[in-house]
């Protein structure tokens, strides 16, 4: 899974994940988003083009949400595809993590 | 479930006969094998995934998964055949297959998935279920208990307060469960063990009679242990019956899709989810998971629970049996076994499914009872 880093205004961190969150994805990317969640109180973790999420996955994501939230941060997923949605509401990380459409509402989420 | 693939493939895959299997795997004859089928009475022919038969559910992302960790998984050339009898031993030790049966009856398989092998230890849960059945809960559980036991499989030990076996699935308990069946069923007591067995897996399985003789011909530590339990009145006089009866249910002929199906039927309230045949008892399946959970996988059992977190018992044959309540059944076979008598490659696989589907039950994604839901949902009218 490749990982990729955008800094935008207002200290707001983009992670954008590309390729598959299964069992190699989640490896690929579990000490990356440590370090991030270590130094960033803002991120958006941008699920356009994420194509398979394993619950290891998620795993992952709370980690780095916990993380973030520890320290009055938060995090936001955006842009997830209508199953990976559906997905992140049946397990209720919806309730836990904010999913929102795109960039702009996540932008908005954060700045709340 | 909680993997899913997105729009587009699920498309392309459902749209295509026969879909692209995954790209790094293909060439290997193994992944080839990979199925989505429905079980029938006979092994289902390799073919290539996608041949689902619940119209509008794509297989692709669960073929994948497979094919991703069987991938992962086939290089482990640790441990050896069990070989303590002759007939054991002259298993293909690299045989590996997997296989996951779900509540509607649809079935997922890759690699050998339907070579048999016998069922050995795996027996023990189900004739356990049976058991619970026939001679009753209190019966049964005044003759053998459910504490895990912290000694190997075949050790002639009891538990010091009770003086009865610690619990039905290892051998001390599997005989006494098994002294129970005879009792009840009589000298019919095999052929309606392997009645059972069969409406469980939904196709008629056979004993093995090569490996039954083997068994029976070498069993002097299980002879030991049934007479133990007799000095204890844990079996009636006379031993033999019931060790036969032991002997021949361990000698089942499986497949790792037959401990998949058997396993969805423990998971769907004892019913076969494809025939609709009852195997087991509805009150039975629940008490056998709880033993499964904590005594399944012999000196394992414990770092099975914290790892992988579902209900399992293996087999020295190398196949592992693995039950997701009101959800799955899984069945792995590889028969190099580990120092605790447990398939590496089947506990490395069954860990792999458990991190990609959060069959953990205590995994983050895995949010529990339904009912609990409902029940505390404020508008709930469930009092009366």
């Amino acid at each position: 899974m490749h990982l990729e880093q955008v800094m935008l205004p207002g200290d707001i961190l983009k992670v954008k994940l590309t390729g598959a969150l299964d069992l190699a994805g989640a490896g690929d990317v579990e000490i990356p988003l440590g370090d991030i969640s270590a130094k960033h109180d803002k991120v958006i973790i941008d699920f356009t083009n994420v194509t398979f999420l394993a619950s290891i996955g998620i795993r992952v994501l709370m980690k780095a949400a916990r993380a973030i939230s520890s320290r009055k941060g938060r995090l936001v997923v955006c842009g997830p595809s209508n199953d990976a949605r559906k997905v992140l509401r049946s397990t209720g990380i919806d309730t836990i993590i904010p999913i929102v459409s795109d960039e702009s509402a996540a932008i908005a989420e954060l700045n709340k | 479930m909680v993997s899913f693939f997105n729009k587009r493939q699920t498309d392309e895959q459902t749209a295509t006969p026969t879909p692209v299997p995954p790209a790094s795997p293909a060439a290997d004859p193994m992944i080839l094998a990979m199925t989505a089928s429905q079980q029938t009475a006979t092994p289902a022919q390799p073919v290539l995934n996608g041949r689902n038969n619940v119209p509008g559910i794509p297989a692709s992302h669960v073929d994948q998964m497979l094919a991703d960790i069987y991938q992962r998984t086939r290089h482990l050339q640790d441990g050896a055949v069990a070989d303590y009898i002759p007939e054991l031993s002259k298993v293909q030790p690299d045989a590996y297959g997997l296989a996951i049966a779900t509540m509607k009856g649809q079935v997922y398989s890759i690699g050998e998935a339907d070579s048999p092998f016998t069922i050995q230890s795996t027996s023990k849960a189900l004739t356990y279920c049976m058991a619970l059945e026939h001679c009753g809960r209190s019966n049964v559980l005044a003759c053998v208990g459910v504490e895990p036991s912290g000694d190997p499989f075949n050790a002639i030990e009891f538990n010091p307060v009770t003086r009865r076996p610690y619990n039905p699935m290892v051998n001390a308990g599997a005989i006494a469960v098994s002294g129970m069946l005879r009792d009840v069923l009589g000298d019919k007591a095999f052929d309606h063990v392997l009645e059972r067995f069969s409406k469980a897996a939904g196709r008629q399985l056979t004993l093995n009679m090569d490996v039954y003789r083997s068994e029976a011909e070498t069993g002097h530590r299980n002879r030991a242990i049934a007479h133990l339990l007799l000095s204890v009145g844990a079996l009636k006089e006379p031993a033999e019956p019931a060790l036969d009866l032991y002997f021949k249910q361990c000698s089942i002929m499986v497949t790792a899709t037959d401990l998949a199906l058997i396993g969805a039927t423990i998971a769907n309230l004892g019913i076969n989810p494809i025939t609709g045949e009852q195997a087991f008892d509805i009150d039975a399946v629940r008490d056998a998971q709880a033993v499964m959970f904590t005594c399944g996988m012999y000196d394992y059992s414990g770092g099975w629970a914290y790892e992988v977190g579902i209900p399992a018992k293996n087999g020295v044959g190398g196949g592992i049996l693995g039950v997701v309540n009101r959800q799955l059944g899984i069945g792995a076979y590889s028969p190099r076994l580990d120092r605790n008598g447990n398939s590496v490659r089947g506990v490395a696989g069954l860990k792999m499914m458990s991190d990609v589907v959060g069959l953990h039950a205590f995994d983050l994604t895995n949010t529990g009872s339904a009912f609990v839901n409902s029940f505390f949902e404020p508008e709930s009218k469930l009092s009366v």
